[in-house]
């Protein structure tokens, strides 16, 4: 009796683990996709990258504190904004390194986006201050049998559910879509049927921002945001990239999953190696299979 | 003449698409061997497995009586092949001598002194006719001169075996001529000479035996005038069509 | 007149201890420190032209293994030595399976590795101390720090000066022009590859060891933290890789900066240090010593190699 009892329980607990990790894995995945969008389009290792979701997670508590507009209606209003902030960091940082040799490109970018970041971090820190911020946004939870379903879970796992088959989509069957998938298999290749380089790598900067700061609003739900997460966030979505394969846009959403399911299973047995598991896993993949656990081999 | 390089049955093929299959070279010593094919025939894919950048499939490379099996690029290097590109590809933000002390420095088997490696660049950069470029940036150099740099750089090597892809592509008649003296300069000074070359003028002027590709296959090889004139390479180059006139088969 | 120039400068930093501040010499070992760490990690950004985000790793590595060997009661010179081994070794370690990685994949990769050790150095407390970090003894060490740090400075320039002027220099840099054509003119890669690492190793292990010996308390934040691991990258990026000038103009300019904006900004110091970073990589492509003016003038002093 007390045997079942147990197992029932453990049952319950690793389902509960496991959608909780799935929902971590899919702001993972939501935030690397846009970084690797970025990655594949422009060879452009955007180290700013975790400050987009990092001012969509302030903007949607301020808009929270402020009104008590639910999270997921900011989400929507975050759409445009961001597509506007992603835009216009390609247009001002990344384009007017375009020209420069390859090796100089890359120094020229670690700087600008690193600067980017730096600045980006003071400066929310200046305007927000550098205190936690957590949004107590919650809705009534359900049950099913022994399972406690949280209803914000649910509706985040639904949001990005419908945001990635939005953006499936949108690469599958728009001709912009395409010219970025196009774009991230062969620059060379795109180029020479017409595709306008440099406004793919700018709707590709749009776009990562709109993830980013949609994956932020997910993000300071479920934990509190300090002005500080970006380079570290960026680092691991860095991880998934890796761990997805490089410039695979399906390996990245898989990556994504893995690692929130790694470490929501690795926090419930050792909280300590949680944080571990991500670069764990990239040093291993380097090691064993450099082009990603699901990626093919580019170059 | 003895045999300096012998490709025995060389088969490569990227991802199922047969690149090259099962070809056999000889080059003869001293000699001047052309290699032509329609684009996309694996003639650059066959300088790449002989410089050890590509591992073949099947098949054997033997230099100078030496297996090259699984020798990196550098060993062979060292062991006497040097090569150019059929794009250039010089080091662009070094100064052209120092382009050519590359070559010097590490290319060749054995320790050289600083001061006798500069003359022997100072030497080479004579020959090519870059003198005077010696300090400029390799990026700075239009493309025949980045052509000629290439040379220098493969001849600092001091190889015995030289591989040339698509020297002469896009320069004017009278550079033309000038590199191909330079070529004839470079055998008489006992380089055997491999070289890929699009120019027909080009290659039957400088060749002494002539090598055809197409489709990744040897389909023929010989004198070059008998060669040029086979059955099979017109159809290689022209289609089906019997071609009139000059090209006429002579069986 | 160029070396008495540089004699000259020398002879006034060793002076800096008898002019009588307490604050100038260790504002400078600050600054040497700097210089050391971004002059070393250019010897693989710079002249091989691997953007290696972890360099912090090695100074990281040679920081924990003086702690950890001197606090084992091993001789202070047995335990700069350990330093310096764990550094190199781990160093020999990775290259083969970190320079299958190019471009942009490379700096992920050290970026993700160095982020691994600030974890682990978290992790494994019963060694390293875990969050609550290290201590070694105490004693006085301001001046031998600084003419510590000076010597090495000086030592690490004179190498990586030799480096440029050497067939070993000019190696390197082939395999940052083209890694396929300087393997094809001879040029056996990983092995200079490794060699580079390993260089660049030594110094920022060296280094490391100084900074524990000197600072007496360390923890996982302060040497692989991610300010730590961008921090000699900038600075190298800053002044100009690959020229032996460019580090130590980034290094001291960053001092002079982060030590200007500490005191007389009191917030948005670090928005101002971002913002410089940007505009560099934005507008001096090549860093400050490509700058034409500067360039010149260094050029006369014989401090920009033609690299």
């Amino acid at each position: 009796m007390a045997a079942r009892l147990g197992k029932e329980f453990m049952a319950t607990v690793s389902l509960q683990l496991i959608i909780g990790g799935i929902l971590q894995g899919g702001i993972y995945a939501l935030a690397a996709f846009g970084l690797s969008l970025i990655f594949g389009v422009s060879n452009i290792l955007n180290l700013a990258h975790g400050e987009f979701l990092m001012l969509g997670a302030m903007v949607s508590f301020l808009v929270y504190t402020g009104t008590e507009l639910s999270p997921f209606v900011t989400a929507l209003g975050l759409i445009p904004l961001f597509f506007a902030v992603g835009s216009l960091f390609e247009r001002g940082l990344i384009r007017p390194l375009s020209g420069r040799p390859d090796h100089m490109r890359l120094v020229a970018s670690i700087l600008v986006t690193l600067g980017a970041s730096i600045a980006i971090e003071d400066f929310a820190s200046f305007a927000f201050g550098p205190n936690e911020k957590a949004l107590a946004y919650t809705l009534p939870s359900f049950q099913v049998g022994p399972i406690i379903v949280s209803t914000i879970r649910l509706a985040g796992l639904a949001f990005i559910l419908v945001l990635t088959l939005a953006l499936h989509t949108f690469l599958k069957r728009t001709y912009q879509g395409r010219a970025i998938v196009a774009t991230t298999q062969s620059r060379r290749g795109a180029m020479l049927v017409g595709v306008n380089i440099q406004r793919v790598a700018n709707l590709s900067f749009g776009i990562g921002a709109i993830l980013a700061a949609l994956a932020g609003v997910f993000f300071v739900i479920m934990f509190p945001v300090t002005p500080y997460v970006g380079l570290p966030l960026t680092l691991k979505y860095l991880c998934i990239i890796v761990l997805g394969g490089l410039g695979s846009l399906f390996g990245t959403l898989l990556g994504g999953l893995v690692l929130g399911l790694v470490e929501i299973l690795v926090a419930y047995y050792s909280p300590h190696w949680s944080e571990t598991s991500a670069f764990i896993i990239l040093v291993l993949i380097l090691l064993i299979r450099p082009q990603g656990l699901f990626g093919r081999f580019s170059g | 003449m003895p045999i300096i390089l012998e490709a025995s049955s060389i088969s490569k093929s990227f991802r199922g698409l047969m690149a090259i299959s099962d070809v056999s070279v000889r080059l003869e010593e001293g000699q001047i061997t052309g290699l032509i094919g329609p684009n996309g025939a694996g003639k650059t894919t066959l300088f790449n497995i002989i410089t050890g950048g590509i591992a073949p499939d099947r098949g054997t490379v033997t230099f100078l009586g030496k297996e090259l099996g699984k020798l990196t690029p550098d060993r062979i290097c060292r062991l006497g092949i040097s090569r150019t590109y059929q794009l250039v590809r010089p080091f662009l933000s070094l100064p052209v001598y120092r382009n050519v002390l590359i070559g010097v420095y590490f290319g060749r088997d054995g320790y050289i002194s600083s001061a006798k490696a500069e003359r022997e660049v100072d030497e080479l950069l004579e020959f090519v006719g870059l003198r005077d470029k010696r300090a400029a940036r390799a990026s700075e150099l239009n493309t025949v001169e980045r052509k000629h740099l290439e040379i220098a750089r493969a001849l600092a090597t001091l190889p015995r075996l030289l591989l040339l892809d698509e020297v002469v592509a896009g320069l004017n008649p009278s550079e033309t001529s000038a590199v191909m003296e330079s070529i004839r300069e470079i055998r008489r000074r006992g380089v055997t000479i491999f070289l890929i070359e699009h120019v027909m003028k080009v290659v039957m002027g400088l060749s002494d035996h002539l090598l055809v590709l197409h489709h990744g296959e040897l389909i023929a090889e010989g004198k070059p005038e008998k060669v040029a004139t086979s059955p099979a390479v017109v159809e290689a180059y022209l289609g089906h069509r019997r071609p009139a006139g000059a090209y006429h088969a002579e069986g | 007149m160029r070396t008495t120039l540089l004699l000259l400068l020398v002879a006034f930093l060793a002076s800096i201890p008898f002019l009588g501040s307490s604050y100038l010499p260790t504002f400078f070992i600050i600054l040497f420190m700097n210089l050391i760490l971004a002059s070393s990690y250019d010897i693989v950004g710079g002249y091989l032209g691997y953007v290696n985000l972890g360099h912090a790793v090695f100074f990281g590595l040679g920081a924990y293994t003086f702690g950890i060997t001197w606090n084992a009661q091993a001789p202070l010179g047995v335990a700069f030595v350990c330093a310096v081994a764990a550094a190199v070794i781990f160093a020999a370690l990775m290259a083969y399976p970190f320079f299958r990685l190019h471009g942009a994949y490379f700096s992920l990769g050290t970026f993700g590795l160095i982020r691994l050790f600030e974890l682990l150095a978290f992790n494994f407390g019963s060694l390293t101390g875990g969050s609550g970090g290290l201590s070694v003894p105490s004693s006085y060490r301001l001046l031998p720090t600084f003419y510590t740090t000076l010597i090495l400075a000086l030592l690490t320039l004179a190498i990586v000066y030799k480096i440029a002027k050497s067939r070993l220099g000019l190696a390197f840099v082939s395999i940052r022009e083209d890694e396929k054509v300087a393997r094809d003119f001879g040029v056996p890669v990983l092995r200079y590859q490794t060699l580079a690492l390993m260089l660049s190793a030594s110094i920022a292990g060296l280094m490391g060891a100084v900074y524990t010996w000197y600072i007496i308390y360390i923890n996982p934040e302060a040497v692989f933290g991610t300010e730590m691991a961008l921090l000699p990258v900038a600075m190298a990026m800053l002044g100009g890789t690959g020229a032996i000038a460019g580090p130590v103009i980034g290094a001291v300019f960053i001092s002079i900066v982060e030590e200007f904006l500490w005191t007389k900004l009191p917030y948005l110091h670090l928005a101002a240090y971002g913002l410089v970073i940007a505009g560099v990589g934005l507008f001096m492509p090549g860093g400050i010593v490509r700058v034409p003016f500067i360039e010149a003038r260094l050029r006369w002093l014989g401090l920009v190699e033609d690299l």
